[in-house]
This record gives structure tokens, sequence and C-alpha cells, in this order.
């Protein structure tokens, strides 16, 4: 009779999985635990679905909504039809691709640059960057220096100015510092240059950290809204989140406005508001491990 | 040590040479032409949702020779947005305003005096329509810095410019007061009627998690609204001097009514969390009886609207039945408002369209022209319905217009006309809010409309017999800017409210406590004011 697949195992790697198989008391707890809180970061979005399928008025008449009867897609047909979250997707995008790239770049060579060994300066550009952090001009002088450079009214406004997070950079820096010095030392030896050492040895040594900060970036970009408030008026430079702020402010508004048009019932905003965080929520999960793994690494070694 | 100096002088330098980035004379700005067009930049509120393009706005371009590019501002931004633009002088050719907060600082004054904008051309005979308008305004007279009027005061109405309160008050479930048997006829209410019915709506819909109160957030508490002497802060004693109105006896009388409706549970348990579009949700999805709010028309249509489509299956459902607009009024033998309903002075307007210190008076005639134009009857019309003889015809009869059907269209499932997106409409919101328009318009809940005028009706008679109180703080101190009221005023109301908020909740525990919290600001700027004022 053939052995189990237990007993066919080596004694070692049947003693590390043995007490996986048992399943005690405490076990339980701490699965309960956790499934109470993962419903509970999973119930908001969940909700805000179904409540974006309800016909408005099961919702307004279900005090506690965990499924609908009548299902309904009018809310997404409206938010699909609607041409101003189109525009405010495409500049989003942009923000999202272009600025997360750029931004990306800025932050990672002066990250690398403020890594290496000592240079004239920079200690002295090190403080300047390090006073970003706590100090800021204030919003009238940096609407000033914002007009000053004729940025106003464009899409440059919400990329340009966002070229180096300080917060990011220090953790991009610290790991670098890390990483050992003979790779470059070895690298030098083998005839490769500054670029070539740091675009072949460094960064894909980096790729957890770059994984992390692009995810700050992205979400920072895909939720951007402050700058295209402030800076620009035309509604084509609109981003996603100012559509989705106009969609769901109009609605609560109590401004006299004898053309109140229509009136945005809570399945729509819910709608418009589930195809604003949808992309995120796709993306987040692929680049979940590096995202652990990039701030594990930064936290430690820094 | 020099190194840790060096550093600090850096960074002044630095933070030195951003706040100088700018800072150069106001020059005038040139024209600029569009294919041959004037180019005017509006920016303005009322714009949200429309993108331009249409034939109404090309047909005003072609009319005037001029080009526009319109932008609107975020409602919950506004004010940011406007003090952005102004600090850094980046401000559109036209551009909107809202005034009524500013009552209580000096901006508007300030935009003025630092020539931010363009007073309005003394001699307005150019322009008959907005002179008729600007003359009929209520309370001009405040706006004018210098003898000069530096904005349009965007009127409410053009016909009828006495609106002296606002529709601030209570909308409830009528058909819930039949049903449990303490409706009033006509919606009439004591205040002690309103608790009663307060009381039987909680003992109804405890069981249901449903409630008998609700207040829109900014008016929570609203019963010391009806209570109060003046709207805001200062309030005037029986020699006339200037007190804090949230510590006069009616104020306080108004104060435990609203603590006594939270104490009692008739407020919707999160009232003082609860945000403006949940509040309404409330009432319209059936979870609350009374609802405070500022029933203007459109507020009304609003509400109206969707307490029908949250009821629309409900057999038997009547709108109109459902749900009035409550009439309450003080008991013979109340001190502050005996027989006598309550609601909040306004004038005729809120907001103001500017107009850049910069531009041309050529651009700014072209402007009033536009706007003159507009307030005609040929440019309402126009604004209101579109082109004549097609989105509209007079009828020879009655020598009115009438739209003409097969052009508009209308919703599949109400029957009821859809907007047509006409720029005009837009523009004139430089000059009017048009509510007098409405009874022409075809866009209008005719219905709600009627009621809601019935109501007007029913307020204005009641004011000529003297039974109805309109509360309105004096003009003379509204309008007054001394330096510690404008930098403290603002602020004086958010911590008055805060504090009747600790009050209602518990926090305060006593008058006493809560008359202790108006310090030594409140009786300094009383102090300036009175002074000021000659009331010492």
């Amino acid at each position: 009779m053939a052995r189990n697949k237990l007993e066919r195992l080596p004694l070692a790697r049947r003693e590390k999985r043995s007490p996986a198989t048992k399943i005690g008391p405490l076990d339980i707890v701490i699965f309960v635990i956790l499934l109470i809180f993962a419903l509970l970061i999973i119930f908001p979005f969940y909700y805000l679905f179904v409540v974006s399928i309800t016909p408005q008025e099961i919702y307004a008449n279900t005090p506690f909504l965990l499924w609908t009867p009548v299902v309904t897609f009018d809310a997404y047909y409206g938010v699909f039809t609607n041409k101003a979250i189109w525009n405010g997707f495409g500049i989003t995008c942009i923000l999202l691709f272009g600025g997360t790239l750029y931004q990306l770049f800025f932050t990672v060579i002066t990250g690398y640059a403020l890594s290496r060994q000592n240079w004239f300066g920079k200690n002295f550009v090190m403080n300047m960057i390090l006073v970003t952090m706590f100090f800021g001009g204030g919003l009238i002088p940096y609407y000033l220096l914002i007009k000053s450079l004729n940025m106003l009214d464009t899409i440059w406004v919400m990329i340009i100015p966002g070229a180096i997070d300080t917060f990011n950079m220090l953790l991009m820096r610290n790991y670098f510092a890390t990483l050992p010095k003979e790779l470059e030392e070895s690298a030098r030896v083998d005839g490769a240059n500054d670029i070539q050492i740091f675009v072949k040895i460094f960064l894909p040594l980096s790729l957890p950290m770059l994984a992390t900060i692009g995810l700050f970036f992205a979400v920072g970009n895909w939720n951007s809204w402050y700058n295209g408030m402030l800076f620009n008026s035309s509604k084509e430079l609109k981003t996603l989140q100012q559509v989705l702020q106009d969609i769901i402010v109009t609605a609560s508004s109590t401004i006299p406005n004898p053309s109140p048009g229509k009136i945005n019932t809570e399945n729509l905003k819910m709608a418009a508001i589930f195809f604003t965080i949808l992309p995120m929520m796709c993306f987040y999960p692929f680049l979940q491990r590096y995202f652990v793994k990039g701030i594990v690494v930064g936290a430690l070694k820094g | 040590m020099r190194k840790q100096l060096l550093f600090l002088g850096a960074i002044t330098l630095a933070l030195g040479s951003v706040s100088m980035v700018g800072c150069g004379g106001r020059q005038s700005k040139e024209d600029q032409y569009v294919d041959g067009k004037l180019a005017i930049s509006i920016r303005n509120l009322y714009f949200s949702g429309y993108a331009g393009g249409d034939n109404y706005l090309k047909e005003i371009e072609d009319k005037f020779e001029v080009s526009f590019t319109l932008t609107d501002y975020q409602w919950d931004q506004w004010e940011t947005q406007i003090n952005g633009a102004i600090s850094a002088d980046n401000l559109t050719d036209v551009f909107h305003a809202n005034i009524d907060s500013y009552n209580f600082s000096n901006y508007y004054k300030d935009w003025a005096m630092d020539e931010m904008i363009k007073p309005l051309p003394s001699d307005l005979s150019r322009w008959p329509e907005i002179k008729k308008m600007i003359d009929n305004t209520t309370n001009i007279d405040s706006l004018k810095i210098n003898g000069k009027l530096y904005g349009i005061p965007i009127a409410k109405r053009t016909d009828d410019p006495s609106t002296t309160y606002s529709p601030f008050t209570y909308i409830y479930r009528r058909d819930w007061a039949k049903e449990w048997g303490v409706y009033q006829e006509n919606d009439e209410y004591t205040w002690e009627e309103f608790e009663t019915l307060l009381e039987t709506f909680r003992a109804n819909l405890a069981s249901t998690n449903r409630y008998a109160l609700c207040d829109v957030p900014w008016g929570f508490p609203s019963i010391p609204n009806f209570y109060k002497q003046v709207p805001h802060c200062f309030a005037q004693d029986e020699t006339g001097k200037y007190v804090n109105n949230y510590t006069t006896d009616a104020y306080i009388e108004g104060l435990e009514m609203a603590k006594k409706f939270k104490d009692n549970d008739w407020y919707y348990p999160d009232q003082n969390d609860v945000g403006e579009t949940k509040s309404r949700e409330l009432y319209t999805s059936n979870k609350v009886g009374v609802y405070y709010e500022n029933l203007s028309y459109e507020n009304f249509v609003k509400i109206k609207t969707m307490l029908r489509d949250n009821n629309a299956s409900v057999a038997g459902f009547d709108l109109d039945e459902a749900t009035a607009i409550m009439k309450i009024r003080g008991s013979e033998d109340n001190q502050y408002s005996a027989n006598q309903y309550v609601l909040e002075g306004t004038d005729n307007w809120f907001s103001m369209t500017f107009f850049d210190f910069k531009i041309s008076d050529q651009k700014m005639y072209k402007v009033l022209d536009i706007l003159d134009w507009l307030l005609s009857e040929e440019g309402t019309l126009f604004a209101v319905y579109g082109f004549e003889d097609y989105d509209f015809v007079i009828n020879e009869q009655t020598g009115k217009a009438e739209i003409v059907e097969d052009y508009w269209p209308k919703d599949k499932y109400t029957g009821e006309y859809l907007p047509k997106t006409n720029g005009a409409r837009y523009l004139r919101y430089l000059a009017s809010l048009g509510y007098d328009l409405l009874e022409d318009d075809p866009l209008t809940d005719k219905k709600a409309l009627e009621y809601l005028n019935n109501w007007d009706k029913e307020m204005k008679t009641a004011y000529e017999k003297g039974e109805l109180k309109v509360l309105k703080e004096s003009k003379e101190v509204m309008w007054l800017t001394t330096e510690k009221k404008a930098f403290n005023s603002g602020n004086m109301r958010k911590n008055a409210l805060n504090n009747v908020m600790k009050y209602i909740y518990g926090t305060i525990a006593t008058i006493d406590e809560f008359k202790g919290t108006f310090g030594n600001i409140w009786n300094s700027v009383l102090e300036e004011i009175n002074t000021a004022l000659g009331k010492k």
C-alpha cells in the first residue's frame, strides 16, 4: 500500500507542515478577527457598488441595503455618456502616466545623487530640499510663482511642481545608501560610467522601492484635484476627481440657482465614485507585493 | 553656528525671492481679438455644467462682435478660487463673488480701494435696463464706496425688488400629521402645536428608526432662528445700544427650546454630523417628518422631485398632499413673536458681478451692452426661450410667448420639458437670477411655483398686517467697517455657534456658563461698534 503523501515527505518538512494542519481555538479567533477586518474594508466598496445599481426608490426606502431586488445600470449609462467624466478621465490618465514617470525620474535621480559619496554642496542641497518638508512659502506666493512661470491654465501646473516629493526622495536615498559600495566599485573596474552604474546596477536592485514609490505617485496623481482647482479655470483641464466633486457638490449645494438642472441621484453619484476608484483598485493588487516589500526595506535599512 | 546662520539666510533669501515673484505694478490689459471679435473672459458660479458652444451664445457673440471664454467656479471652493485669483492678480475680465458672506468683513471694500475691481460708470443712462434694475435694488447704498458702485448686484428678481425675507423654514409630512391626528388647518401651527406634532411623529416613527426633525446643517439649531432678534451677531437693546445677539433673553429662550428638542429625541440622532445632501435625503426618503431648509424655488423643486421619485411605487401617494411648508407663529402669550411668523430678512441680491480693474472701458461697456440687452424684453425672450419662430412664437391674441412644441425635447417617462442649452440664459445670470421669469419659463414646475407664490402672498399679507416679523441686522452695523469688527466678526460667529452646539449637547452645562464663553473679544468689538456709532 502506498504511503500517504505526508509520510512520503522528508521528516523536516513533515514537522514544518504538521502544525498548520492543526486548527486550534486561537486560530479560529484570529480568523474571525481578520475576517471582520476584511469585511470592514470590503463592505464600503461593496455597498458603493450595490447602491450604484439600485433604483433610487429602493435605495431611499431600504434602511440597510445588502443587495437590491432590482438591478439597474442606468447610473452607469449616465456616467459613461457624460462627456465631462471622459474628459476628466483623459486628463487624469495623462497625469497618471506622464506625471508618475516624471516624478519617479526626478525623485529617483535626486535620491541616487544624494546617496552617493560626498560631493561639493551635497549637504546644502539636501538641507534645502529638507526645508520644504517643514516650511512652505504659502498659497499666494505659490500662486504668484505658478503665474510667473506661465503655467496657469495649463496641464503642466498639475505635473511640473510635483517633480520631487521629499519624503519619497528620502526613502529612495536611504535605500540607495544601503546598497554595497563594492557593487559600484566593481562596475567601475569593468569600465561602467556613472549612468551605466545607475541604470544597470542600482535601478534593477531597486525595483521594490520603485514600485512602492511609483504606487504612491500614481495614487497621488489619480486623486489629484487641488492644483487643478486652484490654477486652472478651463473645463477641459478638469481632472476626474474635480468632475466627480462637481457631481457630488452640485447635488448638495443650496445656492440659489434658477436652473438646477438634473438632480443627481444617489446611484449616479455612487456609480461615478465607483468608476473613479475602480482603476486604482485594479492596479493595487499587482503592485502589492512590491509595495509591502518596499516599505519594509525602506524602513529597516533607512 | 556660522553654518546655521548661513542656512537660515539661504532660507530667508529663497522665501523672499519667491514672495517677490509677480510683485509688479497693475497694468491695464490690452484688448485681445479672436477672428476680429473682442475677446471677453467671464467666470461665474452658474456656468457650472455649461460648456458653451451653443447657437444661442454664438448669436450673441455675432450680434455684439465678441468672443467669450466662459469658466466656472466650484461651489465649495468658490471663495478660495477668488481669493487666489485676486491675490495673484489673475482675474478674468468679469467675475462673480459672493458678497453676502463678506458682510462681516471688508474684502469688497479692500478690492475697491486696492484697485482690483473697476467701478461702474457713474452715468448708467446708456444702459437703461441695468440702471432700472440697480435703482430698484434694495440696500444699494450699502454697496457703494465713496459714492461708486463697483459691480452689478445680481438681482434675485427684477420685477419685485422688495423681497425682504428668505424662505428659511420648515417643510413637513402633512400626510403623516393628518394620519396621526395632529394636523392643523392650512398648515398653521403655534410653537406649542409644533412641539406636539414633533412628539407625535417621534412616537410613531421611533420603532422604524425614523425621526421627527432634521435641520439642514447650516441651519442647525433652527429653533433659535425664530427667536433671535437679528440673523447674526449684533442685536440692539432697548436703548439702541449694540449687544451680543447670542446672550439676549430671546435667543436664550430659543436655545433652551433647541436643547429640549434634542433631549426629547425629536432630532435625528446624528444631526450634529449630518451633511447637506444627507439631511435632504432623510426627508425625501421618508426618514424624518419635518425638515428645516432654505425653501427657495429650486430647493423646493428638488425636495418634491426626490420625494416623488422615492415614493414612485407607493399606491395612492399624493405628492401635493404629502408635503407642505409649515407656517408657525408664536401664540398670543409668546413675548417675542405673539401671533407672528418669523423669517430672516434679506436683500434682493447676495452676490455681485465684478469687472477686473485692468480691463478697458470698451470691454466693460460691451459687457454692459450685452447685459442691458439681455434684460430687455427682446433679450429676456431670447434667454428664456431662444429664437423666435423656432423655439417660440408670440400668440397674437394673448401677446405672450408660446413654445414651439416640435423643437422642445421632452422626458420620455414624465413628459416634462427638458432644458435646452441656451448660453443667453447663463449670461443673463450675470445680472439677474430671474426668478420673475419662472412664470414664463417652459421648464418651470408650475405647480411648485404656484404653491410657493401662494405661500409668499400669505407672508406678504401677514407682513402688511404686522403678523410677520422679519429679522434683519441694521444697515449701520452690518456695513460698518471698524478694525476689530472686520478682523474678528467671522470667528466670533463661528465660536458662538460652536458654543451653542456645546450647550445643546451638554458639554456646556448651564446658561451662565454659556454666557461666560463670550469673552473679551466680544466686549471689545461691541465697545468699538457702539463708540463708532455713538451709542455710548
